[in-house]
């Protein structure tokens, strides 16, 4: 009886050891219930003084009546806005060079070129955007492949979020080029494309015949150019022009492509073409032109998304890191809802279209049952000026907080005074 | 009842007054007026009726249904829509400079900007359709296109004929100086261009001759080994793969006589150069500017070659370059008293120049150029060289309705244009009316 209850006792002890132990090994704990002030859940209506309940980083359940298990880990955020990450659809920042030299390399990847240490992913953080694809700059004709990263991680391993996503093509012609000779040098690419995938598929074919093994693989360089045909990746067409416009319908066309576009400030006179077209579109940085009408001399100001938003076309926005008013994706939504455009739909262009238009939209995006709980705690409404990010939450772990940022605080810290040296005579 | 009654009568009315402004926009009839048909004498007092964007009658007696869009050209004059063969409309800037180089498969239509802000300005002018080449800094470089001014920011909307001819050089120096060698290595590039083109051509035949010997004797080889599987026969070898090449396919075109070549010659060398050229390998000549063409009226005549002539006047030329040189304004004059089929075009130092066709006529006429023959360099005679003459150039039953209206006769500078219309559609109305 008394060894007994010795082992029992025993045993207890050993329990909350291991339990004890288990706990402080793994940080990320496995049930979350967030209880948030205000969630924007992009999926449907706000939620006043809901929960959000997650498990092993992906939401379980939003709303006002969730209950909260008992074994969960609160996180009180009542004064807290809470929202989905913001995703970034198109960004060539981050790289140690946008552009190549050559002309057509589609068979580069910007995987071998980010920088985890690169500012941009450290500002992208504490701005609250939380995924984003990295792609070639617009110089090259076939620019190469894409990576979606989270800004998050001392490698593009750790920051890793899904790789060889899209395929950057540029109708901007390059130097001692013209229109007519950059879109030639496309048709003659995919001419010899096709004729070398009918080469291949003729020695397979002879190989068959006379029943030889055929192990011969497709060309390296050719493979992304072969996926984009079988539709394995999405064209990123940029239109440096609005005459380009047409030219990237007729290449989604003729090939038969997944396109999205990439638009620059003066492709908005296309917007009947790229309303027709049905393209999901990355708008470019700059939202508001002002522009001279020659009949009568007046400035007249063009706002970008509300002409498309007019026209009921669907599109992201994307920033600029080098003009300060463009640098931020709220302010961008923001730019547009003051000009009119309906906050939800320009919430969307920074949260569920550029996931949508990216492919990750199953997991990313919104605030729904399923998805993953990649989150930014805002202290107030996202599109004010006044509110900051003040954490970020990765697939249910906090990997962002403002009052540990030291780089901030260091900003944020009163300037030195210098001090004049004292006569020491 | 009663309800569903009211609800049917309007519904009925509703349809009616429906189709009735269908059938008003498709039928338009012009009224009245002096008529320049182009292919045939003026008709006074005259009507064109429009259906559907066609001409469907034309002449004195012409029966108008009721319920057309009339249009009174009383006192004025009805003519189809001007043409500028030498313009530079819709041109991006910076595409003006092309590399010199062989680049047949360049197509204008993927240098093209289709917002600019200028096509109203030259289409209130009764210009309805411009013809735009690659610019002329390559040797060989690329084919033109015909585009109507008919308001669309789409390309493929505007577009009535494209690879109408491949544009090439010769002698026009990018510095403005002039080198014979130079010039004698541009000729001979485009010669070797041409050259190199038959041989391919030979090429290619050889090889589809290869391929259907090769065919036949795939057929016996399978057949034999169908009727007896055991024996061994000989596998007929496949003919190495022909890999078309794009250049080479362009200028085959030309070669066999699908596609004219366009070749800007100013100086009288270079014109009989161009001429050589035609002479030994036989392809169809468009001589482009032709501006010493005077000099040798009689050798163009003898060769049978079509010319676009331009600029009538060095005043639409941005600086007086050496090409000039010897400019005369009697030119058309001369070229066409010796029967050559002559366009005369803007060749302007911008866009928005394509705008004064009717001048450049006008300035032809003045040093000596018929009247009749003049008006036509600018519609039927034109479309015909660019073989377009099916849709546009005179005001015949079947062609587009593209027409303009003038308050006098096009050739006097004075007219004012009142209206112009594409493919029945108004594009221009003349608003400041007394």
């Amino acid at each position: 009886m008394k060894s007994r209850s010795h082992i029992t006792f025993i045993s207890i002890l050993l329990t909350a050891c291991v339990l004890n132990a288990l706990a402080h090994a793994a940080p990320v704990r496995r049930k979350l219930a967030v209880k948030a002030g205000r969630i924007i859940t992009i999926a449907g209506k706000d939620v006043k003084n809901g929960v959000i309940l997650i498990k092993d980083g992906v939401i379980k359940a939003v709303g006002k009546e969730v209950e909260i298990p008992w074994d969960a880990f609160v996180i009180e955020a009542k004064d807290r806005v809470v929202m989905p990450g913001f995703v970034l659809a198109h960004t060539s920042s981050g790289l140690d060079r946008a552009n190549e030299n050559m002309p057509e390399v589609p068979f580069i990847s910007t995987f071998d070129s980010i920088d985890p240490i690169s500012t941009f992913f450290e500002d992208s953080l504490r701005d609250g955007v939380v995924t984003m694809l990295v792609l070639p700059g617009n110089n090259t004709l076939l620019g190469g492949t894409g990576t979606i990263v989270k800004p998050y991680g001392r490698t593009v391993e750790a920051m890793l979020i899904k790789r060889y996503t899209g395929l950057k093509i540029s109708l901007r012609p390059s130097q001692n080029t013209s229109r007519m000779g950059h879109m030639q040098r496309f048709r003659r690419y995919m001419s010899d494309l096709k004729d070398y995938l009918e080469d291949y598929e003729q020695k397979k074919a002879d190989a068959e015949e006379e029943k030889k093994p055929f192990d011969e693989e497709i060309d390296v360089t050719k493979q992304p150019m072969v996926d984009l045909l079988n539709k394995r990746l999405t064209a990123f067409v940029y239109c440096d022009r609005a005459a380009d416009v047409s030219k990237a319908i007729e290449i989604k066309n003729t090939h038969k492509l997944d396109t999205v576009l990439v638009l620059g400030p003066d492709c908005y006179k296309a917007v009947g073409l790229i309303a027709r077209s049905k393209l999901p579109v990355i708008l470019d940085s700059q939202l508001v032109i002002w522009e001279t009408n020659e009949q009568t001399n007046e400035e007249e100001m063009k706002v970008v998304p509300m002409i498309f938003h007019k026209a009921g076309v669907k599109f992201a926005f994307q920033i600029d890191t080098s003009q300060y008013g463009r640098r931020y994706l709220w302010y961008q939504a923001a730019t547009a809802v003051k000009y009119g455009m309906k906050r939800q739909e320009a919430l969307k262009s920074i949260t569920l279209y550029p996931a949508q238009f990216i492919g990750v939209d199953d997991r990313l995006g919104s605030i729904e049952a399923g998805k993953e709980a990649t989150l930014i705690f805002l202290t107030g409404d996202p599109l004010d000026a006044q509110s900051w990010v003040d954490q970020v939450m990765v697939a249910g772990e906090i990997v962002y907080e403002r009052a540990k940022d030291e780089r901030l605080k260091k900003l944020l810290e009163p300037p030195l005074i210098m001090q004049e040296p004292k006569d020491t005579d | 009842m009663k309800d569903i009654k009211g609800i049917v009568v309007f519904a009925s009315l509703f349809l009616q007054v429906l189709s009735a402004g269908a059938l008003g926009a498709e039928q338009v009839a012009i009224q009245g007026g002096t008529i320049l048909p182009i292919s045939g004498a003026a008709i006074e007092n005259g009507i064109v009726l429009i259906e559907n964007g066609k001409i469907a009658a034309i002449g004195r007696n012409v029966a108008v249904p009721m319920d057309v869009r009339s249009i009174d050209a009383s006192d004025k004059f009805v003519m189809p829509g001007l043409i500028d063969v030498q313009s530079r409309l819709f041109v991006i800037e910076s595409e003006f400079n092309e590399g010199r180089s062989i680049a047949p498969e360049l197509n204008i239509l993927d240098g093209l900007d289709p917002f600019i802000k200028e096509a109203p300005e030259v289409a209130a002018q009764g210009v309805t359709a411009v013809y735009i080449t690659p610019a002329g800094r390559s040797l060989i470089g690329g084919s033109g296109a015909v585009l109507k001014l008919n308001g669309s920011n789409d390309v493929g909307r505007m577009l009535l004929k494209g690879d109408i001819a491949v544009k090439a050089t010769i002698g026009v120096s990018a510095n403005n100086q002039s080198s014979s060698l130079g010039r004698l290595a541009q000729y001979s590039s485009i010669r070797e261009a041409l050259l190199s083109t038959k041989i391919y051509m030979h090429q290619r035949e050889k090889h589809a001759r290869e391929m259907a010997e090769y065919n036949k004797k795939r057929a016996e080889y399978e057949k034999k080994k169908q009727v007896r599987p055991t024996e061994k026969v000989e596998k007929p070898k496949r003919p190495d793969r022909f890999r078309p090449n794009p250049t080479r396919e362009v200028l085959a075109k030309v070669l066999s006589k699908e596609i004219p070549l366009q070749i800007e010659a100013h100086r009288v060398t270079d014109i009989l150069n161009a001429i050589r050229l035609a002479d030994e390998f036989g392809f169809t000549l468009i001589l482009d500017k032709c501006t010493e063409g005077y000099l040798v009226a009689d050798e163009i005549a003898r060769s049978k070659a079509d010319v676009v002539l331009g600029p009538v006047t060095v005043s639409f030329v941005e600086t007086p370059r050496l090409e000039y040189r010897n400019h005369d304004v009697r030119n058309a004059a001369i070229l066409s008293k010796r029967g050559i089929k002559l366009a005369l075009g803007v060749s302007g130092r911008d866009g928005a120049s394509s705008k004064f066709v009717a001048l450049a006529a006008s300035i032809a006429v003045a040093n000596g150029m018929d009247k009749d023959l003049a008006l036509r360099a600018v519609t039927l005679t034109l479309a015909e060289i660019l073989g377009v003459a099916d849709r546009i150039g005179s005001l015949d039953v079947g062609k587009d309705a593209d027409i303009v209206i003038l308050s006098g006769h096009p050739l006097d500078t004075l007219s004012r244009v009142e209206m112009v219309l594409i493919e029945g559609k108004t594009v221009f109305e003349r608003k400041d009316k007394q």
